[in-house]
């Protein structure tokens, strides 16, 4: 069962920094002539995302808790709008979210994340 | 193991660009176990013959088949998430094991297979679950009863 995603929190990503890998399936041979031979490996790969969201003073605990305890320091999937299909989708955090400082300061932060797909 | 290799894993393993993946699927039995455990080295669960084969990240490397290598090789699973220790560690005699391959597009037809097996031996970590495999161990199992002792045959002594 995957957890909701915060409604405090931006359910927006920003444009800037996105980034969408598609998981590899396949490996290709190393040789030191010839064209690779190249084989499928798994039926699904599992697509990685480079996301970022905007957070004020505020929402700090909101996302926090949601990382520590509901996400379970990243063991469980989360749903999120799939960012081009708009599918709601599960997602899975690789790593903690990491929190700094915009561009211009202020009182907002950008929090940075690196979420996978689990193949279904 | 069977070496009659189906038209289709043929023309995947000569192909210059193959796109059927070739899947492993194990199962470790035991009495203690509840049910089999059935694994497939698969990024999604793979069902074959009715069985669902759970998505499990592990590797192996098979022994060099030249009939003087020592036959053993090992498996290694994943253990973060704890799933197969605690089965493991439930149990202190030999698991046998089956292992299949299967193309991911003929999930019902069993490629190559290896039955019989035992896990000999299980170290692991808080990352993987290593176990040592035997295919068969010939050579350490007693032919007769009678043993060779200087009690029983003083003569050869």
């Amino acid at each position: 069962m995957a957890e909701t995603w915060p409604a405090a929190l931006e359910d927006k990503l920003n444009v800037a920094g996105f980034q969408y890998q598609i998981g590899p399936t396949a490996i290709r041979s190393e040789n030191d002539v010839g064209l690779a031979k190249v084989r499928r490996r798994f039926t699904k790969g599992v697509d990685t995302l480079s996301v970022s969201i905007n957070l004020t003073y505020t929402e700090f605990n909101d996302l926090y808790n949601f990382w520590d305890v509901t996400l379970n320091g990243g063991v469980n999937r989360f749903e999120f709008d799939h960012p081009f299909t708009g599918a709601l989708t599960e997602f899975r955090m690789v790593s903690p979210p990491r929190i700094g400082p915009r561009a211009r300061g202020g009182r907002e932060f950008l929090v940075t994340m690196e979420w996978e797909i689990p193949p279904v | 193991m069977s070496l009659t290799l189906s038209p289709e894993l043929l023309a995947q393993l000569f192909a210059q660009e193959s796109d059927d993946p070739f899947l492993l699927l194990v199962t470790l039995s035991h009495p203690d176990f509840v049910d089999d455990i059935r694994l497939v080295n698969n990024t999604v669960n793979i069902v074959s013959r009715g069985d669902t084969f759970l998505a499990f990240p592990f590797r192996t490397r098979f022994p060099v088949d030249d009939g003087q290598t020592k036959r053993e090789f090992s498996i290694e699973f994943d253990n973060v998430s704890l799933d197969l220790i605690e089965g493991i560690r439930t149990v202190t005699d030999p698991i046998d094991v089956k292992i299949e391959m299967i193309l991911a597009s003929l999930p019902d037809e069993v490629q190559m297979s290896q039955e019989e097996l035992k896990i000999r031996q299980v170290v692991y970590d808080q990352n993987r679950v290593t176990a040592t495999i035997a295919l068969d161990d010939f050579l350490n199992t007693e032919m007769t009863s009678e043993k060779y002792t200087p009690t029983n045959f003083p003569g050869i002594f």
